[in-house]
C-alpha cells in the first residue's frame, strides 16, 4: 500500500486504488454513494461539514449540514424540522404511545410509520436527524437528544435528572410503586 | 449547633446541589450539543444563581472548595461535618 | 486537574444502621460494574479519542462518578457507624469487619476486591464507547438489584437517584457514539481507529 506524501486524515493514508476496488466507489467523507471525487460544496455560510450537495437523497431543500453558526440560514431547511412539519408529530404530548407516528427512534420504524433510524425516516417526514443517511449494519444507535422539556431544580435533584423525557423509573419494589404513585 | 441552625445549613445545602444537579446536567447536554443556544443561555443563568447561593452558604457556613476564602482567622476548610457525615454526627476533631 | 466541592451530591442522611444493606451496597464501590471503575475507565479512555466533544464528556462524567463514588462511601460509611458485635456477626458483615473494621474499602458483595480487569480501554473509539454503554448498562441493572433487596426510604432515595444518573450518562454515550459515527465512513466505520490512525501516528510504509 503505498501512502501518499502529505497524510492528514486516515482517508488519505487509505489507497485509492484498494478503496475503489472493494466498494466500487471513490473515498467520501459523509459516506454518501458518489461518483466523483470533488469536494462537496460548504455552506454558504461556513458550515462545519460538506454534505452531499442538495442534502441527502431524499431531501429536496437544504444542504443537510448542520452550521456551526445558528442564524445560518441553511439551518432552518437542514435542521430536524419535526417540531414544524406537520406530518412528524414527535412534539405531541404523549411520546411514548404506539399511535406516535413522528420521528425518534421507537418501535414505529419497524412498521414503516415513524422516521427514525431507518430509510423509513427519509421517505416519509424528512426528518434530518443529523445522522447517515441509512443506518450500516453492525453499529449501535441512540437518537441525540433535544432541548426539550425541563424541570425545575428542586424536582430534577429528587427525580436525579434535569429533563423529563429521560425519566425512566424502576417499578417492581412495592416502595417504589409507593414512591411513583405519589409524584 | 442547634436544629434549626443545622436544618437551615441542610436546606441551603440541598438548593446548592439542586443547582448544581442543573448546571451539571446543562454541561453534559452542551458537551454533545455544544451550538445548542437554549441550553447555553439556561447554563449561564443557573450558573449565576449557583454562583449566588453558594456566596451566602460559604458566608454563612464556610468554604466549600479548598481554594475559596475562609473569611475567618482561622483554616476551617477541615472543620466538620464532612459531607459523609450526617447532621447528629459532628466529628469535632479539631480543636480551636 | 481536579477540584473538591465540600459537598455530596445528592444529601444522605441514614438514620438506621444496616450492615446487611452495607454488604451489598459496597458492590457499587469495588465491584465490577461500581462507580470507581466506571470513574477510572473513562479517565483513562478520555486521552486518545479524537473528538473534542467526546473528551469533554468523558472527563465530566468520569468526575460525576468520582462524586458518586463519595456517595456510595458515605451511604456504607453511614450503615456501619455504630454497629454492635452480635449485629455485625448477625448480619454477615464479619467477613469484611475483620480485615477492614468500619473502614471503607473498593470491595465487592462477593468479597473479591477492586481489580483493573473490571473495565478496559481499548484505544478504539467504537470499541471503548460500547463498553461505556454497556457498563451504565450494568450499573444501572446493579441499582435496580439493590432496590429489590432494600426498602429503607433513607437508602432508597440516594439509590434511585445515582439509578437515574446512569440512564443519563447512557444517552449521553449514545450521543458522543453518535458523533464519533457522523466523523467517519458510515459505509464501513471500521475501515481504520480514528484514535490511532491520525498524522502524529503514522505508520509510514506499513503493508
Amino acid at each position: 500500500m503505498n501512502y501518499r506524501d502529505e497524510n492528514s486524515t486516515p482517508r488519505d493514508r487509505i489507497s485509492a486504488e484498494l478503496f475503489f476496488r472493494e466498494y466500487g466507489t471513490e473515498i467520501q467523507r459523509c459516506g454518501c454513494r458518489r461518483d466523483t471525487r470533488e469536494d462537496k460544496p460548504r455552506c454558504a455560510n461556513g458550515c462545519r461539514e460538506t454534505e452531499n450537495r442538495g442534502g441527502r437523497r431524499e431531501r429536496t431543500d437544504g444542504c443537510g449540514c448542520m452550521p456551526r453558526d445558528a442564524s445560518c440560514a441553511e439551518r432552518t431547511r437542514s435542521y430536524c424540522e419535526r417540531h414544524t412539519n406537520s406530518v412528524c408529530t414527535r412534539s405531541d404530548t404523549d411520546r411514548r404511545t404506539e399511535s406516535r407516528t413522528g420521528c425518534g427512534c421507537s418501535t414505529e420504524r419497524r412498521t414503516g410509520t415513524g422516521c427514525g433510524c431507518s430509510t423509513e425516516r427519509h421517505r416519509n417526514t424528512g426528518c434530518n436527524d443529523r445522522v447517515i443517511p441509512a443506518p450500516t449494519l453492525a453499529m449501535s444507535y441512540i437518537p441525540m437528544q433535544q432541548w426539550g422539556e425541563l424541570m425545575n431544580c428542586e424536582t430534577a435533584l429528587r427525580e436525579g435528572t434535569l429533563f423529563r423525557e429521560l425519566v425512566f423509573p424502576f417499578f417492581p419494589t412495592p416502595w417504589c410503586q409507593r414512591k411513583y404513585r405519589n409524584l | 449547633m442547634n436544629n434549626s441552625c443545622n436544618d437551615s445549613r441542610y436546606t441551603l445545602e440541598t438548593k446548592i446541589s439542586a443547582l448544581g444537579l442543573c448546571v451539571h446536567e446543562t454541561a453534559l447536554f452542551l458537551n454533545t450539543h455544544p451550538h445548542c443556544k437554549e441550553a447555553l443561555d439556561y447554563f449561564r443563568c443557573k450558573r449565576r444563581e449557583l454562583f449566588e447561593l453558594t456566596e451566602k452558604y460559604e458566608e454563612k457556613y464556610g468554604p466549600l472548595t479548598a481554594f475559596s476564602d475562609p473569611a475567618r482567622d482561622c483554616w476551617i476548610w477541615i472543620d466538620s461535618p464532612w459531607p459523609w457525615q450526617t447532621q447528629d454526627m459532628c466529628a469535632c476533631r479539631t480543636k480551636r | 486537574m481536579w477540584q473538591y466541592v465540600k459537598k455530596l451530591q445528592y444529601p444522605i442522611n441514614i438514620k438506621t444502621p444496616n450492615a446487611a444493606a452495607a454488604k451489598v451496597i459496597i458492590s457499587q464501590l469495588g465491584g465490577p460494574d461500581g462507580e470507581l471503575g466506571a470513574s477510572l475507565r473513562y479517565l483513562c479512555q478520555r486521552y486518545t479519542m479524537p473528538d473534542d466533544r467526546i473528551i469533554g464528556t468523558l472527563t465530566d462524567i468520569a468526575t460525576e462518578e468520582l462524586a458518586h463514588v463519595e456517595m456510595v462511601s458515605s451511604i456504607v460509611y453511614q450503615l456501619t457507624r455504630n454497629l454492635s458485635i452480635e449485629e455485625i456477626k448477625r448480619s454477615g458483615f464479619d467477613t469484611y469487619f475483620v480485615d477492614h473494621t468500619a473502614g471503607i474499602y473498593p470491595i465487592a458483595a462477593s468479597g473479591v476486591p477492586f481489580r483493573a480487569e473490571y473495565f478496559g480501554v481499548k484505544g478504539d473509539v467504537f470499541a471503548d464507547l460500547s463498553e461505556d454503554l454497556a457498563a451504565e448498562q450494568k450499573a444501572r441493572v446493579t441499582y435496580d438489584n439493590i432496590l429489590r433487596l432494600i426498602d429503607d426510604p433513607d437508602i432508597c432515595d440516594p439509590i434511585k437517584f445515582l439509578r437515574e444518573r446512569e440512564v443519563v450518562h447512557f444517552q449521553r454515550f449514545g450521543e458522543a457514539m453518535r458523533l464519533a459515527q457522523d466523523d467517519s465512513d458510515c459505509k464501513n466505520f471500521y475501515g481504520w481507529n480514528p484514535e490511532f490512525d491520525r498524522g502524529c501516528h503514522r505508520t509510514g510504509n506499513a503493508k
